[in-house]
């Protein structure tokens, strides 16, 4: 190997850095390290000119290896990467020594720091001594986009990107696509419903045939890395064929009766049903895990439409990136929360949602009972802020507007209803505050909450009690409905797609961010993408945003041709290897094979599906495994810097 | 012309090597007519004053079993380097300290306690222990016990390494050919195995399954076993992954595992760190109290996976340096 | 082969649209009235709910769209005509003149040290002085000097030139002249941001006042290493570390006589602000006054409960009804009626910092429609959530409502997608 000629360069990062720690001190430190022929500090390496600093130095000191000592690699590796290749020098041959996250921004004493920022800048000095050149890796990248889940995000993310010209499959679970929105009934600020907007998605969606709609249709597996995943899913049967004219006989006979989810349990459903009541279902389904398989429904149907044969099938594709748009689930309140379950007098705000929809089970009449009610309470951040042993510690964001929403058609059908809002914070964010005014206008009474409100439930009486903190005493309101603003949680097969995908969650359980801010639709896992409220919760136009945003990410790297991967992965020495298959044991990506040469063994890296995560290389008997930049050698160059006394 | 001259010696061993010298059989002969054996304490009456007698550097190649124990083994290995050219650690003792190297976990005073007093098959009323000097007509001087086996590399320069315990007859030819050959590999290398692990020369390699993930361990008193299948996924902790090949997969054909007598491969720091490394990241074991178990299952950690190279591992031992 | 798409606005919504756009091949335009693309983010501190440093965030984004070879940067210019429709626009830009050549200037800032004119800066909100000629922050890309021909001594005394001597690379053109560049574009994207509304609208509040009363963003710059006092929190009045700072919600938003709309992102910026200032000064009161404290997004709650439980944040629901000072000490006085008892309290404090809401900016060069309280009105929010009253102009980011840095982005991608389509003749 050359001589090494490392250049140390230290960021002040603003104040960042350079108020904890004594940078000038630091420099002078490095200067005296093996094998370093210069160093440098500036305000903000990270900037145009910090980055030229270094250009400069590279090729007029010669330099063959850089040391960056400023902020976390995540932040600003690829950007200093960048710098050396822009230099001519390979890019991996860049150490980065992490003294803001790792030492500025934890400690206070600033003696202390700033030896601890000389020692982090030795140890990556003395790992930078033993680096090597390394190539990335480049893969064609197959055209196609998987979407997970049939909402209006999907939908969007779907249509977007065929518009686009990019071949998508579009899954989806239920039979049907339209998503929780299509049950929204009447949407804030125009006079759309969710099933309008769902079900034009639907007929667009249905028109283009760029897009391979796949409902009734689960996620079996996806391996594979970005760029090209292979896609395994499982097509459940719905028993009826196109065959059939909805003439509706078939409900008539059969037998199994089960609550419909699609009227979040207010009503019932028979096995074999239409799994919208809109007119964009095209077919009548059987719902497999119900139905008891009788056959009358056979006998009766006039076109030979049904066929209780039918099996699941399995399907592979192959795709370049992945949508997930799972969605959410409405929180359900345990019974006895608020009452609920306990009377049908306490509802949530998606069963008032199907209450008021004129193709809901009351044709869009409130009536509980055969009784318009007189008085209704609503209770916000049920299932959120924490109010109750069982909900979430997030705001669902949505509710309070959609609340209003709902208040504002219910006054405009029974003026005469009293409606109380008991509340905690009033979230009518942004232009929804205009929400918020109309309601005090129409004189909604509004009262706020600090502890959960007791829902008591006597006979036919409900009565809500709680202490008001604008009166500042306990007051009781009897009411003829509770409607209980519900959050969003986490779609209850999230863990599921999760492990498919190889994507994080949150502690709250939704999918988890590349970066909250500034890469809300990606995903950590390269080539998944993230739409609509499977990340957190979200109102409909916020999920149908995200899915475009998320279908400009996944165009943006369906239209590459190639897509590079870093090199920083395992790699096993073949000469070495005795093919003991350990790795092959251990390896949670499948990345490793054991490939036969006449009778002797030996294993090989899979450089698309390696994550370069080095369970191969720590547990390799022989060594000859390594994971490249994090070789064995290299890592204890590193410790005997850490341990070295000057 | 004269022929090139040859030492043998051994410090703390079992005599094994030696015997593995004279396993070479006939081949012995070949030897003999090759070189001059100038010192073989073991077989050869040449006294340490005739090595001292020879010119410094005289000496071809001198093969050192056994670990450094006594100051009489570091004054002998020390006066073994200068007279020779080349200096070769023969055999796992030698080489990293072996299963001597074990009484390291100990310190001189447990050791001694234990050996002329506490072990049950001593019997010592008055509590005799050895002395370094002893004056009754004469002055006698008996060579010390040093505190702690070292492995020879760590008293003297070493240039080669001949692993095994012992080295097979087949190692030790071919060591012996390339050290005779002229044609020396660079220094530290090993002589006469293979730089892969065992499993590569395994019989059984190709009879594992694609993953293998253990859900208990057994020692071979426990089980029967199928000579047909890797040991490994019989349960047995074979140490064959991680310990040099070069032996032949001598104790696996007789359906015992490998207890890594070959030590580690070139790339590995610490053969120990390794093994446990190795053999922890296929048990399929997820809670604190599989953890528990399994240690149950494991009586002597160190004497599994550092059975001969704790002197020369990262670890080194457990010497107190409190005496009572 | 696509068609161009233009952005206008180098804040980060256009900054990410602009970036998605030119990742999925497309040629972009990207014109930033100022001379650095930036925008308000660049401004920030830190951001919420992670703390992420704005500028560590952003900067890599600004240079990776002075890098991009999809991005044709045009800063200090302005989009003066637009004519056309979708798919195919005539779009004419005024490229304004910095009287220094962009591509001579190696942004050594040798000028600046030398001019000896000294001009509030309006990146620190006029807390501190710039030079006549300058870079408006030291991330600035493109880092290209620019002289403020009001303020430059040449140009309204005609002497000086001093910066014209001084540049090693003769960049400095006095003779430069304004300069139109026309293009043809599928689409536009508009991302021109926002203003504060005018704090003395809201004369109760005492801002212009009272030395001691900032707005947000005035104090984001207090509290940013790179802002006037190198991140020191101290008086305007005597530069001294307060030892009590209110924040007040709701100034100029949710307010029916000046913008009954809510700004969205300024609940969570005070509790940032007031986290960031208990992290500064360590001994310091925080109290936010506010309405509802909005705390929506993701992550938002969680941040919320930590300045009240980790970082002792007061929280106290109400609106205050006047603020005044007092005379001896520029301390202040806020009262307010407490909502609980009613009682009318004040509460002393050394510094107010006013969260003022947001008004939208617009380019004026394209005619949108507008609903009643003057935002933009969007086509058709649910099927299209991005599009305005015109066929092919999207619009992103604040300008298309109040929001926050994700939700600006998010949107950013969306209309990038959008804008993408019609540039490869689909749609």
């Amino acid at each position: 190997m050359e001589q090494p000629r490392i250049g140390v360069y230290i960021c002040h990062c603003g104040v960042n850095i350079a108020g904890t720690v004594n940078v000038r001190e630091v420099v002078e430190y490095a200067k005296n390290l093996p094998n370093v022929v210069e160093a440098k500090d500036y305000v903000f390496m990270c900037s145009a000119p910090g980055q030229e600093i270094i250009r400069e130095d590279i090729k007029k000191c010669q330099l063959n290896r850089v040391v960056v000592a400023a902020c976390s690699p995540t932040m600003h590796e690829h950007t200093f990467r960048t710098v050396l290749a822009e230099a001519g020098l390979n890019p991996y041959l860049l150490e980065m020594a992490n003294i803001r996250e790792h030492c500025s921004w934890v400690h206070t004493d600033k003696v202390a720091a700033t030896e601890k920022a000389k020692k982090l800048v030795e140890i990556a000095v003395a790992k930078a001594s033993t680096l090597e050149p390394l190539e990335e890796i480049e893969f064609k990248v197959n055209e196609n986009l998987l979407i997970v889940g049939g909402g209006v995000a999907g939908m969007t993310a779907a249509l977007d990107s065929a518009r686009r010209g990019f071949r998508v499959y579009l899954v989806e679970k239920k039979p049907i696509l339209g998503g929780n929105t299509a049950r929204l009934g009447r949407l804030a600020g125009t006079d759309m419903r969710g099933v309008d907007v769902a079900g034009s998605m639907i007929e667009y969606v249905k028109r283009n045939g760029m897009i391979t709609t796949l409902t009734n249709t689960e996620l079996v597996s996806v391996d594979g890395s970005v760029g090209n995943f292979k896609v395994t899913l499982l097509k459940k049967p719905t028993y009826v064929n196109e065959k059939c004219t909805k003439c509706g006989e078939c409900v008539k006979v059969c037998p199994v009766e089960v609550p419909n989810e699609y009227e979040f349990g207010l009503t019932k459903r028979k096995a074999i049903y239409l799994p919208s009541p809109a007119s964009y279902a095209s077919t009548y389904v059987i719902d497999g895990e119900n139905c008891t398989k009788c056959g009358e429904c056979v006998k009766i149907c006039p076109v030979n439409a049904i066929n209780l044969e039918e099996e699941s099938e399995r399907i592979e594709i192959y795709v370049g990136a992945v949508i997930a748009a799972c969605g959410y689930d409405p929180y359900e309140p345990s019974v006895g929360e608020y009452g609920y379950g306990l009377s049908n007098k306490v509802i949530t705000l998606f069963q008032l949602n199907r209450l008021l929809d004129p193709e809901g089970p009351t044709n869009g009449e409130l009536k509980i009972d055969g009784f318009v009610p007189r008085s209704i309470a609503f209770i916000m951040c049920v299932g959120s802020l924490n109010t109750t042993p069982n909900s979430y510690p997030y705001c669902s964001r949505m509710c309070c507007s959609s609340t209003l929403k709902d208040i504002l058609l219910l006054k405009e059908k029974y003026p005469n209803i009293d409606v109380y809002v008991i509340y905690k914070d009033m979230r009518t964010y942004g232009r929804d505050e205009q929400l918020y005014l109309t309601a005090c206008e129409k004189f909604v009474k509004f009262a706020r909450f600090r502890e959960a409100p007791k829902v008591s439930v006597t006979g036919e009486s409900l009565e809500v009690t709680f202490f008001e903190e604008t009166l500042g005493e306990e007051i009781s309101i009897p009411v003829d409905l509770v409607v209980l603003a519900v959050g969003m949680k986490p779609p209850k097969d999230v863990e599921k797609i999760r492990t498919i995908l190889k994507v994080g969650c949150g502690p709250e359980g939704f999918l988890k961010e590349a970066h909250l801010k500034l890469r809300p639709v990606e995903a950590v896992t390269d080539g998944v993408y993230l739409a609509g409220a499977v990340t957190g919760p979200k109102n409909v136009v916020e999920s149908i945003t995200s899915g475009s945003a998320a279908a400009s990410k996944a165009v943006g790297l369906l239209c590459r041709e190639k897509v590079r991967i870093e090199p920083t992965i395992a790699s096993i020495r073949e000469e070495l290897c005795s093919g003991c298959g350990i790795c092959v044991s251990v390896c949670p990506y499948g990345a490793i094979i054991i490939q036969i040469k006449e009778n002797t063994r030996s294993a090989k890296v899979e450089p698309a599906l390696c994550k370069g995560c080095g369970v191969c290389a720590a547990s390799c008997p022989s060594g000859a495994a390594q994971q490249l930049k994090y070789k064995d050698i290299q890592l204890k160059a590193q410790i005997l810097a850490a341990t070295y006394k000057r | 012309m004269e022929k090139p001259k040859m030492a043998l010696y051994w410090c703390a061993s079992c005599g094994g090597c030696e015997e593995a010298v004279v396993d070479l059989a006939e081949k012995i002969l070949d030897v003999i007519n090759l070189v001059d054996i100038v010192f073989w304490p073991v077989a050869v009456d040449f006294k340490i004053d005739d090595v001292e007698k020879l010119p410094d550097g005289s000496i071809v190649a001198s093969l050192i079993n056994g670990g450094v124990r006594l100051s009489e083994h570091e004054h002998v290995v020390k006066l073994l380097r200068r007279k020779s050219k080349i200096v070769v650690a023969y055999g796992a003792c030698s080489s990293w300290g072996g299963i001597p190297g074990l009484a390291n976990l100990y310190d001189k005073e447990e050791i001694l306690k234990y050996v002329y007093g506490d072990a049950p098959s001593v019997d010592n009323p008055g509590g005799v222990r050895p002395r370094e000097k002893h004056v009754e007509e004469v002055e006698l001087e008996l060579p010390s016990f040093l505190p702690r086996l070292l492995p020879l590399d760590v008293v003297i320069d070493v240039d080669y390494y001949i692993p095994g315990c012992p080295p097979t007859p087949e190692v030790t030819w071919k060591a012996l050919e390339i050290l005779l050959s002229g044609n020396l590999p660079p220094k530290g290398s090993v002589l006469g195995a293979s730089d892969r692990a065992l499993c590569y020369e395994c019989p059984l390699n190709n009879t594992k399954p694609d993953k293998i993930l253990l859900k208990d361990i057994k020692r071979p008193h426990q089980v029967i076993v199928d000579p047909e299948k890797c040991l490994l996924t019989q349960e047995l902790i074979c140490l064959g992954p991680v310990t040099r090949g070069g032996c032949g997969a001598l104790c696996i054909k007789a359906a015992m595992p490998c207890t890594g007598c070959f030590g580690s491969l070139d790339e590995v720091i610490d053969y120990g760190g390794k093994a446990v490394s190795y053999f922890a990241s296929i048990l399929d074991y997820y809670t604190e109290e599989d953890v528990e178990r399994i240690l149950d299952r494991l009586p002597d950690p160190m004497g599994v996976f550092y059975r001969y190279t704790l002197p020369a591992s990262r670890l080194r031992g457990k010497i107190k340096t409190t005496m009572r | 082969m696509s068609k161009p798409v233009l952005v206008i606005g180098g804040g980060i919504a256009g900054i990410q649209a602009a970036l998605d756009l030119a990742d999925q091949g497309i040629q972009v335009y990207l014109v930033e009235k100022s001379p650095s693309i930036g925008g308000r983010m660049a401004q920030l501190d830190k951001t919420f709910p992670t703390l992420d440093c704005a500028s560590c965030i952003l900067t890599p984004k600004m240079v990776s769209v002075a890098r991009h070879n999809n991005i044709k940067l045009l800063t200090y210019s302005e989009v003066i005509e637009v004519s056309g429709r979708a798919g195919d626009f005539n779009v004419k830009i005024l490229k304004k003149p910095r009287y220094v050549e962009e591509e001579n200037c190696i942004g050594c800032g040798e000028c600046v040290a030398k001019c000896p004119s000294r001009v509030p800066d309006e990146f620190n909100l006029k807390m501190s002085n710039r030079k006549a000629i300058y870079f408006p922050f030291p991330q600035a890309v493109p880092l290209k000097a620019t002289i403020d021909k009001e303020h430059c001594l040449f140009f309204t005394k005609g002497v000086c030139r001093v910066c014209e001597r001084f540049c090693p690379t003769k960049a400095i053109n006095f003779e430069q002249q304004p300069k139109t560049i026309e293009l043809n574009v599928a689409a536009i994207i508009i991302a021109t941001g926002y203003d504060l509304i005018d704090p003395s609208l809201a004369p109760l509040y005492g801002y212009g006042k009272y030395q001691n009363v900032y707005t947000s963003l005035e104090f984001e710059r207090l509290v940013s290493s790179t802002g006037p006092t190198n991140g020191e929190i101290i008086r305007r009045s005597d530069g001294k570390h307060p030892k009590s700072i209110a924040f007040i919600q709701c100034v100029c938003s949710r307010d029916v006589k000046i913008n009954p709309n809510c700004s969205a992102f300024c609940c969570m910026a005070s509790v940032k602000e007031a986290i960031l200032a208990k992290e500064h000064l360590g001994d310091v009161d925080c109290t936010i006054f506010y309405m509802d404290l909005r705390a929506f997004g993701k992550g938002y709650q969680e941040f919320y409960k930590r300045a009240m439980e980790e970082f002792n944040i007061k929280f106290i629901k109400a609106k205050p009804a006047k603020i005044e000072e007092k005379p001896e000490t520029k301390n202040l006085l806020i009262t307010y009626e407490e909502q609980v008892t009613g009682v009318k309290r004040v509460l002393e404090v050394d510094m107010v910092v006013l969260a003022v809401g947001v008004k939208p900016v617009y380019p004026e060069a394209i005619s949108l429609e507008k609903n009643e309280d003057g935002w933009v009105k969007l086509r058709n929010p649910y099927l299209d959530p991005v599009s305005t009253s015109i066929e092919g102009v999207y619009i992103i980011g604040v300008a298309a409502g109040a929001k926050d840095i994700p939700d600006s982005v998010t949107q950013a991608g969306a209309a990038a997608v959008k804008a993408s389509i019609l540039a490869w003749g689909g749609g």
